[in-house]
Formats: structure tokens, C-alpha cells, sequence
């Protein structure tokens, strides 16, 4: 009896223990064009030429030093550059127009030729409609804590009758405590999920997953991501929760930009979360390319900018 | 239109013919009755019963039978696998009632297996079946020493494993929800213990286990792929029996026998003792690391009991219960960052089913089952942090607890009414009410200086009521001497969230004899499931959430059409069987989504369809002292999805192209078997990063290849075992020795991707790893039968 009880562990352990080891699976090669670009109004057309490499091995993604891009508005070519600046782009003089739709074909030997097609959507405006404040407590040895506990309620004015979205980011600066001259800056997380008095459903609302009229983004994020799906042709007020604790006012931040961008935004924050699950748990996601003959994303945007100031209210402690 | 009318007239002649007829028949004389083990007293179901006339059925699932004859005299015949058959004249001049009961062919001195059974099958429209008896299932190599009925029905054709060593069964391309696992007709939703690696089903409570993957008679229903019928035993009515067994991680004892004259019972209770590894090998860790102290524990219970009582010689009465529970917890002290940090988990979950079921001979020909049935299942999971401060009271803490649950209450009545001897027809209704739960989640964080801030997320999920009233008829018609059908219809009404589905599903099956040894089969059945299981893993965890039918979430439908062949010589069963499966309604998590998301389950799932189709062989022996089987699948699933993989067809990850199975079981006398069983497929499907590249951010991102579009390794294994039985004093004494996965093996159980090195320096490598466990795994155990 007592060698069997001895055994029991030993097994129990041999069983029990599970082995990694590294694989060899033969998959197909997947050497492939990379093309990035994002361009906007004002801004010359600057194209990152890469190669994509198989994911088993060494080797990284490269620039591409000798192709040739091409780019086209309407059929009509309107210029053609070859060989990679010192900066490593491909920059063209070409300065996108509002409304204009830009074709870029990316040839380079032993690839085939790629190409995509964007579109540099209309100026917005954003106002800030509803600033919030903040209470500066004041220790009797001139310590200083800060806290906000107001809402912010901002108009985003785009009249377009075309589906876009819309990325609100804010800027938060902060004095350094050890040197109050130096200022540094994080992005702060808008509280949606306590947002009041919304005057379009909450619909507008795309969350990072789903385009789906009752569904919450709860998730801590540092944007908020809507569309004009309900509010195509009309402007619109968003108001959101907002905590930090500083006093310097705040940059509010609001791109746009079309479907394309969109997919790859979505895309990209999914296969981010996704990775952090075993393949075992869940399927993994590509992100969105509109590049045909190969992997990248070519994409046009606007910018719109307001500060936000901070009403301060002061109070001194014992 | 007042052509049609003689038409109608001549449909309602003929009917009123039909009944006339039956009645006329029902003036002849019945010969009736039940079948039973002559030692146990157990009712013996799918017993073959036939005249010499030629005339035969088999018994239902309470032994009984019931034939009509103008015949002053008839010799009856009944056999049953592993039982002496049994023949005897009547002589007949009322309608009469009769009890039969078969010996073992144990008591036999030599150990030659017989089966007569074959012929049964080979005679039957039931085809698509999965055949292994209690004694073929307890004789097969185990893993941890625990036969199991799941894993046995995995070595059949047309029924795949899930990862490796899981319990999953995959019928037909179909997934593991698609499957009906019944327990003396109670749903079992979660038919897995150790995280899938064994059943919840105790081999010792289970009297027989039917597996149905297509052609379904219209009394089943609720599933696409397949249907699972275990019986418990009802207890040994003579005599007081038992076992007891110790095994490496588990042991069981399991007690039956006679109350009084007319009530027998059966109780049975296992548990296994992980707690004692994982407990030795945290102190292990412990005493290695010299951080802290670490503790955990995981160990399962099954609890089964069955009452049977017979109220008179006419009707009886069974109430029969499971209960099985999962617990796995963790603990671990250790400091970081000037804390002392305790770190809790929990995570339990629990079946529990009961069945209460009065049977009654209403008349020598009509047999009335009545069952009111409860199942349910639940998990928990609770984890905690708690940050006490070393150098005053402050503390913090965080917790997190979910969980999810369904609860499941049936009534239902049906009647074999066996209205003439060419005629037995099965009719009956049910109605179910079903609750689910989902997703219930709360977290919890704050401080001994703060406030406790409570989050109860439960605004993501959904309960949901729903009922469902269902009805059926069926008739086991023999057309003629050589061709038997079994024809049906079965009829749903689903009521969820102010909507009611409905379903009709036709049911055919047809069986042509073409000589004694040579049989045709075909059959059709369409089936319609209410309930789903969405799980991102291919194994079978207890967080997969079972979610019904919705307004949202339509019920998922298949249509399956099977052709076979069944060819008997006396030693030997030979078939070979075609599928082609379409699907609809499928239901998968969107892309990124997963159960751990926090978003309403509804949204997180996308709908589409499937299809798959194959060829499956098998051939048997199961007479002499060497039995067992070949089988052999050949097949295809694919599903095609609107929002997955951009729309284009992709592979089931159940799709296996080849799955080779040989099972082989050799006695050398009473007092030693042996048994091997090797099995070899294809690997599962799987999604590969295949490329890196530059994203627009400047980040290196993946691309990965379409969805399954890579197969693992070939999956193959081999294990074996041996029985040394000892007859002593008081009962048998039997040691069981057996190794899983013999010669180590190292199959996948999943793949990941990987990296080492750094990114920036250029000396980034990236690779995929492969997991595998239970690489061998050797079994003992000690089991005593009183």
C-alpha cells in the first residue's frame, strides 16, 4: 500500500504536465507589398513602401527603396516619383483637395503592382458648448490636488450628406511636480458610458466592436468613436463625462475620415485584443487593408481642434 | 373544383378502411410482456423479439413488447447481446402476458462473446448508430481509469474527438451542442468533468447508451447532429450487489439492490482527489521559490441514484437523479511592492438532472411512459485581490465574480402502441419550460480610505424565459417481409421574448432486405435546435455559454439525408454509410469577439451556414474471444458566413478529413482481457499569422492566413490495457492496468504564435508553438464487485 500511495504523485505529475514545443508548419509564402499613406488637405501625398515578410523567422518588414509610385486623380496622372527619400517615404508634391478622390499605384520589381484609392473628406469645426470645472484643493503646506467632476458638451459641425466617423481624442497637460515649468501631456479617457441628454440616439455611437443600436461602449478607451449615420447633413452635440486634475486647459481633438479608415481603425484595435488570447480562445483578426495586391491602408482624413478650458474653483485646506 | 370531391371520399374510405382494419386486428390475440436480466431483474431495452413465423420487433426502451396472432401456439424468440437466447412456445387462447428473462452468457464456462443483435440491426430502418454495449465500453483502454461512455463513442464512424484527450464528440461535421445528450431523458448540458478531459457519465450507473447521427426517429428532437440516450440502471431487484474502486485520481463506489419485493435502487458516487497533487505540487513550488505560499485544489463528484418501484404488474415507477459538481480554487500570499498580496479563484460548476417516470400497460398493446423532467446547469467563478499594506491598516482590494446558469423543466407522455404486428406506432407531446441566465458578471474594487466601488455589469446580459410544446408520431411500419420504414413527423412550437417559431420535421427511414445477410438503408430527418452553445475554444470549458433562441438569434435548422449498407456473415458486421448534411442558422462569434467581452451576447454572435457530407465504414467482429471494430471516416464540413472571413466558404474546425479507429479487445480466459485501441486523423483546423508587415501606424502588425485555412499535425495515439480479474471469497476482485498515448505522442492541442529576442535590435525570431498534454499517460486501478 505504501509504495502504491508513493506512485500516485509520480503518475499524477507525468500526467498532468503538458510540453510546449516549437512547430514547423509549412504554410504558404507571404512576402507581399506593403503601402501606407493617410493624406489630407494641405498636406503633400507621402506614401511608406514596404515588404511584408512570412511571420515564422528573423527577417522584419522593410522599406522598399526602389519602387515607383504613381498617382492618379480622375484617370489623370498627375505625377510620378521613383526611389525612397532619405526619410524613407515616397513624397510627392501632389497637395489633395477636399472632395477629390486620389488613385496611387505602387510598382516595384519582383511585386506585383499595387494599388488604392482615398478621398480626403470636408473641413469640420468643433465647438466646445459646455466646459467643465475643476476644484483645486489647496493643502496648508501648498500642496496641490486637483479633481474635475464636470461634464463636457462639445457641437461637431459637418454637413456632409456622406457616411463618415469621427475620432474624439483629449490632450490633458499637466505641470511636472518636480519642475513646475515643465509640462507634460496624456490623453484622457472620455466617460460616454455617463453621457446625458444626447440629442441623437445612442446609435451614433459606434463602439469599438459593434454598430449596434443598444449596445454600451463600457470599456475604458481614450476615444470616442461615432458616426453621422443619424445625423448626415445636420450637425451635432455629444456630451460626455470627463475627470482629470489639472487647470491648463485641454486640447479636444476630432478626426475624420471615411469607411476605409474606419475597418482599419476597428480592425486593428480588435486584432490588438485579440492577441492577448491563446489561439486556442478565439479567432484572430486581419486588419482591414484597401490596398489590392497587397497589405497596407491608403486613407484620407480631416482635423478639427478646440480648447477646454476648465472653470477652477479653489479651496484651502487646513 | 367538384371533380376533387370522389378523391376525398375515396382518402376518407380508405383511412376508415385503415381503422377498421386495426380493429379487426385488435380482435386477434396479443402475446405481450417484458424483458429482463434473470439475475438483476434489470429491463433489457432493443432486445430482439420474433416469432418463427418471422414476424419480430424489439423491445422499447422499458423491455417491452407486444405481438397480435390468430396462431393457437407461437414460438418466441428473444435475443440480446451477451445473453443465451431465449426460445419458448406459448400456447395461445387469450391475450397473454408474459415475462422473460435472459441469462448472461457469463455463466457460461467459456468466455466466448456471442451476439445476436447484428441481425436485428441488419433488419432494422434504424440505421446512423453508433453500437458499443456497457461490457465493450468497460473492457476499452481508459484514460485516468475511467471508462467512459463519451470517449468509447468516439472511436465509432462518423464521430470525431475535439482536442486531444477531450470528450467532445463531434458527429458529422456538427458541433458539440449539436449533440442531445439525454440521461434517462434528461438533458445534460454540460457533459464534462476535468475541463473536458472526462465525462460526468459513471460508467457504473449506466445500464445502456444508444448514439443516434442521423435518421432520428421523430421522437427525438432539439439537436442537428446527434442524440445520446443513456439509461441509468434501475438496480439489481434479486440481490444486494456493490463495487468499489480506487484509481490514481479517482475512486467510486456504487451500491444496488432489492428495497422490498417490488422496489429496487441504485446509488453510485465517485469522486476524484486532484486536490492531493496539486496541493503536493504547490508546496513543491513553495519550498523551490521560497516566496510566499501558494495552494490549489480541483476535485469532482458524481452522485447518481435510481429508485424503481413497481406499483403493480402492470406499471411502475422510477425517479432517478445526478448530481455532478466541478470545483477548482486557487490561493496564493505572497509580497510585492510592500503589500502582503492575496490572490483568491474560484470556479465551480455543477449539473444536476431528475427524472420522475411512471410507465403503464395500458393494454396488451398500448404502453403509456410519463415523465416529468428537471435539469440544470451553472458555473461560478469568483477572483479576488486583496493588497494589505506591511506597514499600517491600509488595505485595497478588487474582486470579480460571474456567472451563468439554465435551468430546464419537462413534462411530457408518450405511447408505443403496437396496433398490429406490421404496425407499431410511438406518439406522444411535451412541454418545456426553459430559463437562462448568462453572463452575470459584478466587479468590486476600493480601499480601507474609500469608498467600495460596485460595478454590476449585469446590464450586458440578458435573462430569458422561454417554453416550448412539442409533439410527435411515428410508425415502425413493415411494408413487407423485406421492407421495414420507420416514417414521422415531429412538430415545435418555441415561445421566447413574445415570438413563437415553429417547426415540422418529417422524419423517414427506410430498410430493404436484400437477403439474409444483405440489407439497404435510407433515411431523411430534418431537426431543429432552440438552444446554442457559443464557446471560442475547441474544448469544452464550463465558461461556453448556452443561450436560446431569440428574436434575434433564429433557431438553427438542418436537413440530413443518409444512404447505408449492411452486410452480416456470422462472425462478422460490415457497414458502410453516406451522409450529406446542410445547416442553417449557425451561429459563431463575430470577428474579435469573444465570451470574455463584455458586450450583450446577442451582439457578439453572427448567424450562417454549413454543410458537410462523408462516407463512414466499419466493420465488427464481436463474436469469439477477439472482438472489436475498424471504422473509417471520410468527410467534409465547411461553413460559409455573411460577416466571417469575408464571406467566403471556409472549414469547420470539426472538419476532419480522415479518422481511422481500430479497437481491439482480446479474453484470454475469465480471469484476463486485454484491449488496444488506436486511432489516427487528420489535424483540426486552425487560423496562422502567416505574415508581418508595417502597419499605417509604423507598428508591426500580423496578417494571418483565412479562417482554418491550416491543419495541425496528423493526430494519432494508441492505448492500451489489460484486465486481471480475481474471483475471492465475497466477490471479484479486478486490476486494471493501462497506458494512454503509449508511445507519447505529442499531438497539438493548440498552436500559438511566439516570439524571442527584441524587436528593435533587429534579433527579433518569431515562431509557432505547439501545446500538448496527456503525451503518456499510465492508469491503475483496484476494483472489487460484490
Amino acid at each position: 500500500m505504501h509504495r502504491f500511495i508513493l506512485l500516485v504523485p509520480f503518475l499524477a505529475v507525468t500526467l498532468l504536465s503538458s510540453c510546449e514545443k516549437e512547430i514547423e508548419l509549412k504554410t504558404k509564402s507571404s512576402k507581399c507589398i506593403v503601402v501606407n499613406a493617410l493624406i489630407t488637405e494641405n498636406e503633400p501625398i507621402e506614401v511608406g513602401v514596404y515588404s511584408g515578410v512570412d511571420f515564422v523567422g528573423r527577417n522584419s518588414s522593410q522599406w522598399l527603396e526602389n519602387a515607383t509610385l504613381a498617382v492618379y486623380s480622375n484617370g489623370e496622372l498627375l505625377e510620378e516619383i521613383s526611389g525612397m527619400n532619405t526619410d524613407s517615404s515616397y513624397r510627392t508634391s501632389v497637395v489633395p483637395v477636399v472632395g477629390e478622390t486620389y488613385t496611387i499605384k505602387v510598382d516595384c520589381q519582383r511585386y506585383p503592382s499595387a494599388t488604392a484609392t482615398a478621398t480626403v473628406p470636408n473641413k469640420l469645426q468643433v465647438k466646445v458648448l459646455q466646459t467643465d470645472s475643476v476644484r483645486m484643493f489647496v493643502e496648508s503646506d501648498g500642496y496641490k490636488t486637483y479633481k474635475s467632476s464636470g461634464e463636457v458638451e462639445i457641437s461637431i459641425i459637418d454637413t456632409t450628406s456622406e457616411l463618415r466617423y469621427y475620432l474624439l481624442t483629449i490632450t490633458g497637460y499637466y505641470y511636472f511636480m518636480k519642475n513646475p515649468d515643465d509640462i507634460k501631456s496624456k490623453w484622457l479617457t472620455p466617460e460616454y458610458n455617463n453621457a446625458t441628454a444626447q440629442p441623437t440616439s445612442m446609435s451614433d455611437i459606434l463602439t469599438h466592436l459593434f454598430e449596434s443600436a443598444d449596445v454600451k461602449e463600457i470599456e475604458e478607451k481614450d476615444y470616442i468613436l461615432l458616426s453621422n449615420q443619424n445625423w448626415r447633413g445636420k450637425s451635432t452635440t455629444l456630451r460626455f463625462g470627463l475627470s482629470h486634475n489639472s487647470t491648463i486647459p485641454s486640447d479636444i481633438t476630432v478626426m475624420s475620415f471615411d469607411e476605409e479608415y474606419y475597418k482599419y481603425f476597428i480592425s486593428k484595435e480588435l486584432q490588438l485584443s485579440s492577441e492577448e488570447d491563446d489561439l486556442m480562445f478565439g479567432e484572430p483578426v486581419n486588419i482591414y487593408s484597401n490596398v489590392k495586391n497587397g497589405l497596407g491602408l491608403f486613407a484620407g482624413y480631416n482635423l478639427a481642434t478646440a480648447k477646454l478650458y476648465s472653470v477652477c474653483d479653489t479651496i484651502y485646506k487646513d | 373544383m367538384a371533380f376533387k370531391r370522389p378523391i376525398v371520399m375515396k382518402n376518407i374510405f380508405l383511412i376508415l378502411l385503415l381503422f377498421v382494419c386495426a380493429i379487426a386486428q385488435a380482435q386477434k390475440h396479443t402475446i405481450s410482456g417484458v424483458v429482463r436480466d434473470a439475475e438483476s431483474g434489470e429491463l433489457l431495452p432493443s432486445a430482439n423479439v420474433y416469432l418463427n413465423s418471422g414476424v419480430g420487433t424489439v423491445t422499447n426502451n422499458y423491455g417491452f413488447f407486444s405481438f397480435t396472432t390468430n396462431q393457437p401456439s407461437v414460438v418466441l424468440n428473444v435475443s440480446y447481446v451477451g445473453y443465451n437466447i431465449f426460445r419458448q412456445t406459448f400456447t395461445i387462447k387469450n391475450d397473454t402476458t408474459v415475462e422473460i428473462k435472459l441469462d448472461s452468457d457469463n455463466q457460461l464456462e467459456e468466455v466466448v462473446v456471442t451476439d445476436n443483435s447484428a441481425q436485428s440491426r441488419l433488419r432494422s430502418p434504424q440505421f446512423n448508430m453508433a453500437n458499443i454495449t456497457m461490457k465493450e465500453i468497460a473492457q476499452l483502454p481508459t484514460l485516468l481509469g475511467e471508462h467512459d461512455v463519451l470517449k468509447a463513442m468516439q472511436t465509432m464512424p462518423g464521430v470525431g474527438s475535439g482536442a486531444d484527450g477531450m470528450t467532445g464528440l463531434y458527429v458529422r461535421g456538427g458541433s458539440p451542442d449539436q449533440n442531445l445528450i439525454l440521461l434517462d431523458g434528461a438533458p445534460v448540458y454540460n457533459a464534462n468533468h476535468l475541463f473536458g478531459y472526462l465525462s460526468v457519465f459513471n460508467s457504473e450507473a449506466i445500464k445502456s447508451a444508444t448514439l443516434l447521427k442521423g435518421g432520428f426517429p421523430a421522437r427525438y428532437g432539439g439537436r442537428l447532429s446527434s442524440v445520446l440516450d443513456i439509461q441509468m440502471k434501475e438496480g439489481n431487484a434479486n440481490q444486494t450487489h456493490g463495487m468499489a474502486s480506487i484509481g490514481l485520481l479517482s475512486s467510486q463506489v456504487a451500491v444496488e439492490g432489492p428495497i422490498d419485493e417490488r422496489t429496487s435502487y441504485l446509488v453510485t458516487l465517485r469522486r476524484a482527489y486532484f486536490d492531493i497533487f496539486l496541493w503536493t505540487m504547490c508546496k513543491i513550488s513553495d519550498a523551490r521559490d521560497g516566496v510566499g505560499k501558494s495552494s490549489a485544489g480541483y476535485h469532482f463528484t458524481d452522485f447518481n441514484a435510481k429508485i424503481n418501484h413497481r406499483l403493480d404488474s402492470k406499471s411502475q415507477l422510477f425517479a432517478s437523479f445526478y448530481a455532478g459538481t466541478d470545483k477548482f480554487k486557487s490561493r496564493s500570499d505572497f509580497p510585492g511592492g510592500g503589500y502582503d498580496v492575496r490572490d483568491r479563484f474560484k470556479l465551480k460548476w455543477h449539473n444536476q438532472t431528475a427524472t420522475l417516470r411512471y410507465n403503464r400497460t395500458l393494454a396488451n398493446n398500448l404502453f403509456m411512459n410519463a415523465s416529468l423532467i428537471y435539469s440544470r446547469y451553472k458555473y461560478y467563478t469568483k477572483s479576488s485581490v486583496k493588497n494589505n499594506s506591511f506597514y499600517s491598516d491600509y488595505y485595497q482590494f478588487s474582486s470579480a465574480k460571474g456567472e451563468s446558469a439554465l435551468q430546464d423543466l419537462t413534462a411530457k407522455a408518450d405511447f408505443d402502441w403496437y396496433v398490429a404486428n406490421n404496425h407499431t406506432v410511438k406518439a406522444g407531446a411535451s412541454i418545456s419550460r426553459h430559463r437562462f441566465a448568462p453572463e452575470q458578471s459584478a466587479y468590486e474594487s476600493g480601499s480601507s480610505k474609500w469608498e467600495t466601488a460596485v460595478s454590476d455589469t449585469s446590464y450586458g446580459t440578458k435573462k430569458v424565459k422561454s417554453a416550448d410544446l412539442s409533439a410527435f408520431i411515428e410508425d415502425n411500419w413493415t411494408i413487407a417481409d423485406n421492407l421495414k420504414a420507420n416514417v414521422g413527423v415531429r412538430s415545435t412550437l418555441f415561445g421566447v421574448e413574445n415570438r413563437v417559431y415553429a417547426s415540422v420535421e418529417p422524419r423517414a427511414s427506410l430498410c430493404y432486405l436484400i437477403n439474409d445477410n444483405l440489407s439497404v438503408k435510407a433515411a431523411y430527418s430534418r431537426m431543429t435546435q432552440y438552444v446554442h452553445l457559443v464557446s471560442n475554444s475547441s474544448v469544452g470549458l464550463p465558461t461556453d455559454q448556452w443561450l436560446p433562441s431569440t428574436r434575434k438569434i433564429k433557431p438553427e435548422t438542418s436537413d440530413q439525408i443518409s444512404v447505408g449498407v449492411q452486410y452480416n456473415t456470422p462472425e462478422y458486421e460490415f457497414t458502410a454509410e453516406g451522409f450529406y448534411k446542410k445547416m442553417d442558422n449557425l451561429i459563431e462569434f463575430r470577428e474579435g469577439a469573444n465570451y470574455m467581452s463584455y458586450r450583450n451576447w446577442e451582439d457578439k454572435l453572427t448567424a450562417g451556414k454549413g454543410t458537410s457530407y462523408g462516407i463512414e465504414l466499419m466493420a465488427k467482429r464481436s463474436a469469439g474471444r477477439t472482438t472489436g471494430w475498424v471504422s473509417y471516416t471520410l468527410s467534409w464540413s465547411n461553413r460559409r458566413f455573411a460577416e466571417l472571413n469575408g464571406g467566403e466558404r471556409f472549414p469547420s474546425k470539426y472538419d476532419r478529413r480522415h479518422d481511422l479507429s481500430i479497437v481491439a479487445m482480446h479474453t484470454f480466459s475469465k480471469k484476463f482481457d486485454v484491449s488496444a485501441n488506436w486511432n489516427i486523423s487528420s489535424g483540426s483546423h486552425v487560423t496562422l499569422p502567416i505574415a508581418r508587415f508595417t502597419d499605417l501606424d509604423g507598428a508591426e502588425s500580423v496578417a494571418y492566413s483565412k479562417r482554418n485555412e491550416y491543419r495541425m499535425p496528423l493526430y494519432h495515439r494508441l492505448d492500451v490495457s489489460a484486465n486481471y480479474h480475481k474471483r475471492r471469497r465475497r466477490g471479484t476482485a479486478t486490476w486494471s492496468f493501462g497506458v494512454y498515448n503509449l508511445y507519447a505522442r505529442q499531438n497539438p492541442l493548440y498552436i500559438y504564435a511566439d516570439s524571442e529576442g527584441n524587436d528593435w535590435s533587429g534579433e527579433n525570431r518569431h515562431f509557432l508553438k505547439k501545446v500538448s498534454a496527456l503525451t503518456i499517460v499510465p492508469t491503475i486501478s483496484y476494483t472489487f464487485r460484490f
